[in-house]
């Protein structure tokens, strides 16, 4: 029982040295520090995606209404024909 | 031809416009997405009031006219819910590190839009009974709006405030002003173009009854 304590409190000992050593890696900084993400992308992005967004909706309303114009025009003749007979 | 007048003007102007605007010290460029992001919410709130609008005169006065407003409301709503729950957090991933955070003015706007789409959702799939369902739906919708609007200050929230229009310095706010100008003016022509669609979906259900009771007869 005794080994097994001391095989696990070098285990234990062994995996938390390397641990220890890379959160020393961290070192604080002097000033204040921004995550420097670059902007120029997600604007140019942003603005991209609005317009895109807003033809589609144009153009899916356009051919709609083409759609239900001639089927407009269509029913007319039928009538028309209808009228006729 | 009138919405791709303004699309034409948009594409054009707004670009020009934005570039042009003074760089805001704190967020650095990413700020100049307020310019069309602020307009494109604006209008979602304003699709959502429309929509109320419409909804109230269907359903208290039977206004076919007032529903196939509300209906064309609904549809831009969505489309500029859209627009706006994409450009908010591409300008939250530069100024706040993250795309999204359950703050009151996104969460809000976010209820704003799911409601907007359950409006199209009932009226499509709603089956008879559908625009009634969908008009009280756009009621709520109403009530969340200004909810909205006013969420920035009432509840804590890392979102820009109101106060940051009327404060703007007059470099940006003429800017911010055109732009709002522009594509309140996009609003309009979309929902003239999609009134016209409206109006084409009534006349061709007249044209089919008439059609069948033409059928009938001779028969």
């Amino acid at each position: 029982m005794k080994t097994a304590f001391k095989v696990l409190l070098a285990v234990v000992v062994v995996l938390a040295t390397p641990a220890l050593a890379l959160a020393q890696n961290y070192q604080p900084v002097e000033g204040r520090v921004r995550e420097s993400i670059p902007a120029a992308p997600f604007l140019a992005a942003a603005y991209a995606f609005m317009w895109v967004a807003v033809v589609v909706y144009v153009v899916l309303v356009a051919r709609r209404l083409g759609r239900v114009q001639s089927d407009i025009e269509e029913l007319r003749r039928r009538l028309e024909r209808e009228a006729g007979r | 031809m009138i919405a791709f007048a303004a699309i034409a003007a948009g594409f054009l102007v707004v670009p020009y416009m934005i570039i042009g605007a003074p760089i805001e010290p704190t967020m650095g460029i990413i700020q100049k997405i307020f310019y069309f992001h602020a307009p494109i919410a604006w209008l979602l709130l304003l699709s959502t009031m429309m929509c109320a609008v419409g909804s109230v005169a269907y359903l208290f006065k039977g206004s076919e006219g007032g529903d196939r407003f509300a209906l064309a409301s609904a549809e831009l709503a969505v489309l500029f819910g859209v627009c706006t729950l994409v450009t908010g957090p591409l300008w939250a991933r530069v100024a706040w590190g993250v795309f999204w955070t359950w703050d009151a003015r996104l969460t809000s706007s976010l209820l704003l839009w799911l409601m907007m789409v359950a409006y199209l959702l009932a009226r499509r799939y709603g089956g008879p009974g559908a625009k009634k369902l969908a008009a009280a739906l756009s009621l709520f919708a109403a009530v969340d709006a200004p909810l909205v609007y006013v969420s920035v200050n009432v509840w804590r929230t890392i979102h820009p405030k109101t106060t940051v229009v009327p404060t703007l310095a007059p470099p940006m706010a003429r800017v911010f002003l055109s732009s709002l100008l522009l594509f309140t003016v996009l609003w309009g022509a979309l929902i003239v173009v999609r009134l016209r669609l409206a109006r084409a979906h009534a006349a061709l259900d007249a044209l089919e009854i008439a059609y069948e009771d033409a059928r009938e007869a001779r028969s």
